[in-house]
């Protein structure tokens, strides 16, 4: 009886193990990162999830192994920032598992065309993503994992990127003056090491009226991180405020693209005994900031006047120069008082 | 001997032509070789008069135009409601008259330098003058003389025989028969033919130049954080 018994029970798990085999030999997936996993600029066609892309941009890969025959497979693909907020996501056209190979790798911009078309959205709620995915294609700067998950299939699984956006910081001279022969300019940048980058300048505030001046003027090619003044000096005037910006290339997903730095200004003296500073006090720039408020109050609205509320003033220029606490007095109260015409007031 | 004479003609035209091309050059050249500074901004009616060569004292008058040269001697005046600037071309010292003035310039070369004189018969000029060693820039007006170094400031003569000068950087020497003041940045001075006195600028006591400008505010964040604000004004005096 004991033998009949613990036949019985060895033939149950027999089967039991049998019966259990095929779904723990079942299919996996492996996900894999391609390429840098740093970017200067992503843009979400770079997945080529939405067929448009037409690029061999290796960003990730997946790799399929004992896809069952008989069963539709399809995939569902997010991309995911830190907080775990879903940006983009989507799923692909189904496949029969019998035509899924083993072991072979498929690329980003190779799954549509694999498993056919999906539906991928942007969605509603990455709302501080959605306004920027939209206009630019670009996740904006920060960590994100791609989410793959085979269905059906076991767990999703993820891979990290990191979105570094190029920047070309200036770093002097910025918001100062400057004699000839303590001018040096100097900048940092995260693209690539050793540039080669462009030094531009301009007279005006918004780089349209660039200086050009044969060899001085734009300087091109520079391939260090700083430039040293005398080299643009006799292209410069005595007195005269400039804006400097370095220009540089970036080589994305999707091609080279020019990137540039912001406006600097600076303020150019040939000696030093002629550099003059504005000369506003605390109390000044308050009193100041209360009469733009009272300004914007009556010549724009009054949104515009609570705008600058918690905003202190930093420094003023008048006619792309120097200006004194006399003349801004003088030019608010004349506009208070409409001894001139305003012809546009704007924020920036 | 019909050849030789044949190129002989050809050679004393080539060298007419020539010499009569020198002779065409000359009046541009020597023009050029004159001008001391040049028309920049006209707003409204502009005359610049231009002492006529010759023994009779008479003068050439022509509109004001931007990059007009003018000489040593020649007066700029400005209608109601107008405005001219003079650029100096050795240093780029820049004089804006306002409406209704009358202003003289004369220089005297140093080198590549000018000794600058001006006259300012009546009205408003605004002044931005370049810094530079050994080189004068002087302001007169039928009661005084305004001395500069390297400044901004503004001269008025008014009708009444009162200059006043707003001194907006360094300073400024102001002299008549009774003596010498120095007028400093914020400060205005006032001279009359036997009457020199100093104040300070007081808030909305500084006429505004005239024509188009930008006021540009540059605001940050009271706590401390990178965001940033630029308030922009455009006006027109």
């Amino acid at each position: 009886m004991r033998i009949r018994t613990c036949l019985f029970f060895f033939v149950v798990m027999l089967l039991v193990v049998f019966a259990l085999a095929p779904m723990a030999m079942g299919q996996t997936v492996t996900l894999n990162r391609e390429g840098p996993g740093t970017y200067n600029k992503f843009l979400v066609a770079d997945l080529g999830l939405t067929g448009s892309s037409g690029k061999a941009n290796p960003i990730f890969s997946v790799r399929f192994t004992n896809t069952d025959p008989g069963t539709n497979y399809s995939l569902y693909i997010e991309v995911i920032d830190t907080t775990g907020q879903v940006l983009v996501s989507g799923t692909t056209g189904s496949k029969d598992g019998a035509s899924i190979p083993d072991d072979v790798d498929i690329n980003n911009y190779q799954i549509i065309g694999y498993f056919g078309s999906g539906d991928f959205t942007v969605n509603d709620s990455a709302k501080r993503y959605k306004d920027i995915l939209l206009a630019t294609g670009a996740v904006p700067q920060g960590t994100y994992r791609i989410g793959v998950k085979l269905n059906p299939g076991p767990a999703l699984q993820t891979v990290s990127y990191t979105i570094e956006p190029p920047y070309l910081q200036p770093v002097y001279p910025v918001d100062v003056s400057s004699t000839r022969d303590a001018l040096v300019f100097r900048w940092v940048t995260n693209i690539a090491k050793n540039g080669p980058v462009d030094l531009r300048m301009f007279t005006d505030p918004r780089g349209n009226d660039e200086v050009q001046k044969g060899s001085l003027l734009p300087k091109r090619g520079i391939t260090e991180s700083s430039l040293a003044g005398s080299t643009v000096a006799p292209a410069l005037m005595d007195g005269q405020t400039y804006y400097w910006q370095i220009w540089g290339k970036i080589t994305t997903t999707h091609g080279d693209e020019r990137v540039e730095g912001p406006l600097s200004r600076f303020l150019y003296f040939q000696e030093f005994s002629s550099v003059q500073y504005l000369g506003l006090s605390d109390a000044d720039k308050n009193a100041v900031k209360d009469e733009l408020i009272a300004i914007l109050a009556e010549l724009v609205n009054k949104r515009a006047a609570k705008s600058i509320k918690e905003y202190e003033i930093d420094r003023i220029v008048l006619d792309n120069g120097v200006v004194t606490r006399d003349e801004v007095f003088a030019i608010l109260a004349a506009i208070k008082e409409k001894q001139v015409k305003v012809n546009s007031i704007y924020f920036r | 001997m019909t050849t030789n004479m044949s190129r002989t003609k050809y050679s004393l035209s080539v060298l007419f032509a020539v010499l009569l091309g020198f002779a065409m050059l000359l009046p541009m050249g020597a023009f050029a070789a004159d001008a001391i500074a040049y028309i920049g901004e006209v707003g409204g009616k502009v005359l610049v008069m231009k002492p006529a060569s010759g023994e009779e004292k008479t003068v050439e008058e022509a509109a004001a135009k931007t990059g007009m040269f003018l000489s040593a001697g020649d007066t700029i005046k400005t209608g109601d409601e107008s405005y001219a600037s003079v650029i100096f071309q050795d240093d780029g010292s820049r004089v804006k008259l306002g409406a209704v003035s009358t202003l003289t310039i004369n220089a005297v070369r140093k080198q590549k330098q000018l000794d600058k004189s001006l006259f300012m018969e009546s009205g408003k000029m605004w002044a931005k003058v370049t810094k530079k060693r050994g080189t004068e820039f002087q302001v007169k007006t039928p009661t005084s003389v305004a001395s500069v170094k390297g400044t901004r400031f503004i001269l008025e003569e008014t009708e009444s025989g009162e200059t006043w000068v707003w001194v907006l950087e360094d300073a400024v020497q102001l002299s008549n028969e009774s003596g010498e003041v120095t007028v400093n940045a914020g400060q205005k001075g006032k001279a009359t033919k036997d009457t020199l006195d100093v104040q300070e600028i007081e808030d909305m006591d500084l006429p505004i130049e005239p024509g188009p400008h930008e006021i540009i505010f540059f605001f940050k964040r009271s706590d401390g954080s990178s965001l940033q604000k630029e308030l922009h004004i455009e006006f027109e005096k």
